[in-house]
């Protein structure tokens, strides 16, 4: 997954947020490939590929899903996001402003935070599986939702929550750097995983790796239950693990800066090196763990479940230790810090940018302290994106239908508007209503990304022309 | 110092092969898992020691 919006620093600096980005700062494809580079071996990667032969996908589905999959993705941003970005050349924040009005782009903002804080706990709870192994405390995921991970483990997120806080709150240009140095190294240790990973399992042969892959399905299958996560549901969470930054048009703010329609397909390298190469390779670890030590990947409720510490321990001894620690702080930090910008907003004028990021960090860590956060992260990452999603349809109905609709294009600035309830009701209905699918009728969240999105785009079309019809200018 | 950036940047790239190497040898039955994860600590230190050096300033 990206680093957030850490990404648009690294191709350009915050120049431009309330107006379009001038020919002469507008950068050639080779900034987005580096960009997009780095940004999506993070440490979600340590837990999202376990994850899935946790859910008994099978080794051919997960390599030919994934496949397709992050194809979908990059035709997502290379032919919904670019056009626009390229377009207009404003941010994903003054473009929605100029539709939805300030006051809504707060909500937007806030619930973007939220997400975001939870994203950032589950990277904390990464991390802390990895500090933990040199004291032999495992990550122990309980059953009950809301159920911490023993009290030595809570104590080690704390302290790291509160470390990755107070250093976002600093100012995170020293991690970001950090990160930069990291990302090559990361990359290879990625890799590295997935060959060890194979030679701890003898699998010198595809059959045999397959046979491998498959008895760990298996194992898996009798501790935790019957599950399935076959190909086209691979396909869909692949596709839209990333909707908010595509579906959803937050990469608006990256591309604004594109020169070269080619830029679009940049994404691709970050697609195949972290949501194929890297997902295929640490779900490699999980399967070698299960083929040499399965007794190791029980919890104390007798359960398969992933630790990414202990999975990088056992096949990379330190490297791996170091790695899991370095790609869940570099993903967490700038996570926490942009949740804390947009507290901020809703913060006294008088508050600090260091107040709206230390209520983030704190928020971040507690989420951190449960583990089922970071046990379910294929479903929280299909959630922020069924969340988030929507906006970006309402912004692709206002730049492609607004006039042939016969409503005002960008009403809100038109109008001087603060508030655009088209907006609200377009976006949180069909929120509401994936939530409630989601929690309520168990439908996995990646489905409903897509049907959000296009329900939201539909109710503006339809609600804009009553509330901005061309004659209301 | 720029004697020391000079060579900072081969030095950090050639760190990298002991990321790269040692686990097709652990693959290829070459050497033992303890000697790799060695050879990859080793590489891990060099390049976060060498890398700062030139990476700051391009």
């Amino acid at each position: 997954m990206a680093k957030t919006q850490d990404a648009e620093e690294a191709v350009s600096s915050n120049e431009f947020e309330r107006e379009p980005v001038p020919e002469n700062a507008r950068k050639g494809p080779l900034a987005f490939w580096g960009m997009y580079a780095g940004e999506h071996a993070a440490g979600t990667e340590f837990t999202i590929g376990p994850l899935f032969l946790a859910a008994g996908a099978s080794l051919k589905d997960l390599m030919f899903g994934l496949f397709l999959g992050n194809v979908l993705a990059v035709l997502t941003w290379r032919y919904l996001v670019l056009p626009i970005a390229m377009k207009r050349r404003l941010t994903l924040y003054y473009q929605l402003e100029k539709v939805a009005g300030s006051s809504t782009v707060k909500i937007y903002n806030v619930v973007n935070g939220v997400l975001f804080c939870f994203l950032a706990g589950a990277m904390i709870t990464v991390s802390a599986s990895a500090v933990g192994v040199p004291f032999n405390v495992r990550f122990q995921v309980p059953a009950e939702l809301f159920g911490l991970g023993g009290v030595s483990f809570t104590v080690i997120v704390a302290v790291i929550g509160l470390v990755i806080a107070a250093v976002a709150a600093a100012g995170y240009d020293a991690v970001s750097r950090f990160a930069n140095i990291a990302a090559p190294w990361m990359i290879l240790v990625f890799a590295a995983c997935g060959l060890v990973s194979l030679g701890q399992m003898d699998a010198h042969s595809v059959d045999r790796l397959h046979a491998i892959w498959n008895e760990g399905v298996a194992f898996v299958q009798s501790n935790n239950g019957q599950q399935e996560f076959g190909f086209w549901k691979i396909v869909i969470f692949s596709w839209l693990c990333n909707a908010a930054m595509h579906l959803g048009m937050a990469d608006l703010s990256i591309f604004r800066f594109a020169n070269s329609k080619s830029s679009g397909w940049a994404p691709s390298v970050g697609m195949f090196l972290g949501h194929y190469m890297a997902w295929i390779c640490a779900a490699l670890m999980l399967a070698a763990l299960i083929s040499t030590n399965p007794a190791a990947t029980l919890n104390d409720l007798g359960k398969v479940q992933v630790d990414p510490g202990f999975l990088a321990w056992n096949a990379l001894g330190w490297t791996g230790i170091i790695c899991v620690v370095i790609a869940g702080w570099t993903t967490a930090n700038p996570t926490i810090y942009r949740a804390g910008l947009a507290f901020q907003s809703l913060l006294p004028k008088h508050s600090s940018r260091m107040a709206g990021v230390l209520i983030a960090g704190l928020v971040a860590t507690i989420a951190g302290a449960f583990p089922q956060l970071s046990a379910r992260l294929l479903d929280f990452v299909g959630t922020y994106g069924m969340i988030l999603g929507p906006v970006g349809a309402i912004l692709f109905v206002n730049h492609y239908l607004a006039k042939k609709a016969g409503f005002l294009e960008d009403g809100a600035a038109v109008t001087g508007s603060t508030f655009n309830f088209a907006v609200l009701i377009a976006w949180l209905l069909p929120a509401f209503s994936g939530l409630y699918l989601i929690f309520f009728k168990g439908v996995f969240a990646s489905y409903l990304v897509i049907p959000a999105w296009l329900a939201s785009g539909l109710l503006y079309l339809i609600l804009a022309r009553f509330m901005f019809p061309k004659s209301s200018r | 110092m720029k004697t020391l950036k000079t060579f900072a940047k081969p030095v950090s790239w050639s760190s990298l092969s002991l990321i790269v190497i040692p686990p097709i040898l652990f693959y290829s039955g070459g050497i033992s898992q303890a000697v790799m994860c060695q050879l990859m600590i080793l590489g891990t230190i060099i390049w976060f020691i060498s890398a700062p050096l030139w990476m700051r300033s391009e």
